[in-house]
């Protein structure tokens, strides 16, 4: 079921009728994913220009559901800027310019009639930097579902221990709900927004190099939640630690200079790749 | 160049070197075969000692690079193929030292290698497919790996040859004991055949990222 256009007379805050993704089982690092259903994120000749500087062009790109896909490649090579093209952030950009197609369920993200905020309700983010909002825990994760109309207490406690324990946080918090999110720590922080992007029962989550800023246990965790979070939502990361990419994800998309050089599965790219550019930087020989 | 890259370079020289050795273990354990010197058998002992401890220090380094470098593409698979072939290596000098220790029953049993028909194909074949494998080693071709493949078939027909003859007509002449003798070596050049062929799977794996080996059993390349 496509991305539900709504018309004028719709109110604003109308779900996106993005269907669950489609029960395709785990998919792990050991399985193919060639013939695991339709792409749930799908470019064809997608092209992403700052006024005249070209920030990706020509993306022909899959994602699969229920499965992680890291983009990796050097800096300024496009791979945040693909990222945010998914649920449009770069439109927050002055003259950023989308050509070709981008489709998330089979809906092109670009189409002008399309309700941002259900598109961004449907399709989460993580940053780089843990960003709680100066609020309590409570508040962070029932901000979203507030937004959407949910009042009832009852059912916002039971939507805030849902997406806690889905990011691994529950048992850390349950006893202090009402204290401040700034006063936990960095991993803390970031698997709260974690909960936080999970409370508008996205489909997608994309991840901006989540764990840049984390210290190895808190990486370590995050890691371990993504492997729990794909059985249910699928989930795209940026990040440049080559052996996260290689140990998180399904799926590997190498960019450079705008234009994605090689995708494919990970188990592949980081044994044999095919281009010799994508060997080239993962072996550390790039440049 | 990066200092993964200079560490993979001295180690892939350092094998090179050990396959050199090995093949010379080889060489000179078949070498005092022929001339029945119980002396120069004991020698590859000593060799086969070195290459023992070489084989060790290899190992190591390969553990410490995956540990500090956590290699991927090209890196990763030459350092699980230079794991491999040095085991493979070891096993080729270990084969040789084996040969070195039956100059002794050789002398004993008055056996003239020279004169067994079979025996000078299998090892010249076998000679021919070591100096192959350890020449790969630096050039790392694929059309030499596929060819040792081949190869090793053929020593496969020669040693099945050699047992057959030997069993059937040969009891006589040589005695049991060297029969035995003569089985005993000719399959330590089967193995050498085997090992080398492992060595040439090794190759195609690193340049290609295919895993040839058990291909005729399965029915298919592991890529």
């Amino acid at each position: 079921m496509p991305i539900e256009v709504p018309n004028t007379s719709e109110p604003e805050d109308k779900r996106l009728s993005l269907p669950r993704p489609v029960a395709l089982g785990a998919v792990g690092n050991g399985q193919s994913l060639a013939d695991h259903g339709q792409a749930i994120i799908r470019s064809r000749g997608f092209c992403l220009c700052y006024g005249d500087q070209v920030g990706v062009k020509n993306i022909d790109m899959e994602v699969y559901p229920r499965s992680v896909t890291s983009i990796i490649g050097p800096s300024g090579c496009g791979k945040s800027t693909f990222l945010r093209s998914i649920n449009r952030m770069n439109d927050l950009v002055p003259n950023a310019r989308a050509e070709g197609v981008l489709e998330v369920n089979g809906q092109d993200v670009y189409d002008k009639r399309v309700n941002l905020v259900n598109l961004r309700q449907q399709v989460g983010m993580v940053f780089q930097r843990p960003n709680p909002f100066p609020k309590s825990i409570f508040d962070n994760v029932a901000y979203g579902p507030r937004v959407q109309g949910i009042r009832r207490a009852a059912r916002l406690a039971e939507i805030v221990e849902r997406c806690l324990q889905h990011a691994a946080l529950w048992a850390e918090v349950k006893d202090d709900l009402r204290k401040s999110a700034l006063a936990l720590s960095g991993g803390q922080q970031q698997r709260l927004c974690i909960a936080r992007a999970l409370a508008t029962e996205p489909k997608v989550l994309l991840m901006d190099e989540p764990c840049s800023a984390l210290d190895p246990v808190a990486t370590a965790r995050i890691e371990e939640l993504i492997a729990r979070l794909k059985n249910d939502y699928t989930i795209v990361i940026v990040t440049h630690n080559m052996q996260q990419a290689a140990r998180v994800s399904d799926r590997t998309a190498f960019f450079c200079l705008g234009e994605l050089i090689e995708c494919g599965l990970t188990r592949d790219m980081f044994t044999t790749p095919q281009k010799r550019q994508t060997e080239d930087y993962i072996t550390g020989r790039f440049g | 160049m990066s200092e993964l890259a200079n560490r993979l370079e001295r180690l892939t020289l350092r094998l090179d070197h050990m396959g050199m050795c090995a093949e010379q273990a080889v060489i000179d354990a078949l070498a005092a075969a022929d001339k029945g010197d119980v002396q120069a058998g004991r020698k590859v002992f000593d060799l086969d000692r070195v290459i023992d401890r070489e084989e060790v220090e290899i190992e190591q380094e390969c553990i410490r690079l995956l540990a500090l470098y956590q290699p991927a593409a090209i890196d990763l698979r030459m350092i699980c193929t230079v794991i491999k072939v040095n085991n493979d290596l070891e096993r080729i000098a270990d084969k040789g030292a084996k040969i070195g220790r039956s100059v002794k029953k050789i002398v004993t049993c008055r056996l003239d290698l020279a004169g067994e028909e079979e025996f000078i194909r299998l090892r010249k074949d076998a000679l021919e497919v070591l100096g192959r494998t350890t020449r790969m080693l630096s050039t790392r071709e694929l059309a030499t790996a596929r060819g040792i493949l081949e190869m090793d078939h053929i020593i496969d027909e020669d040693h099945r040859a050699l047992v057959r003859s030997a069993l059937h007509s040969k009891t006589e002449s040589l005695g049991i004991e060297g029969v035995w003798t003569l089985i005993n070596i000719a399959r330590a050049l089967e193995r050498i055949g085997d090992l080398c062929a492992n060595i040439a799977e090794d190759i195609i794996f690193l340049r290609t990222g295919d895993i040839v080996r058990h291909a005729d059993s399965l029915g298919e390349i592991h890529p």
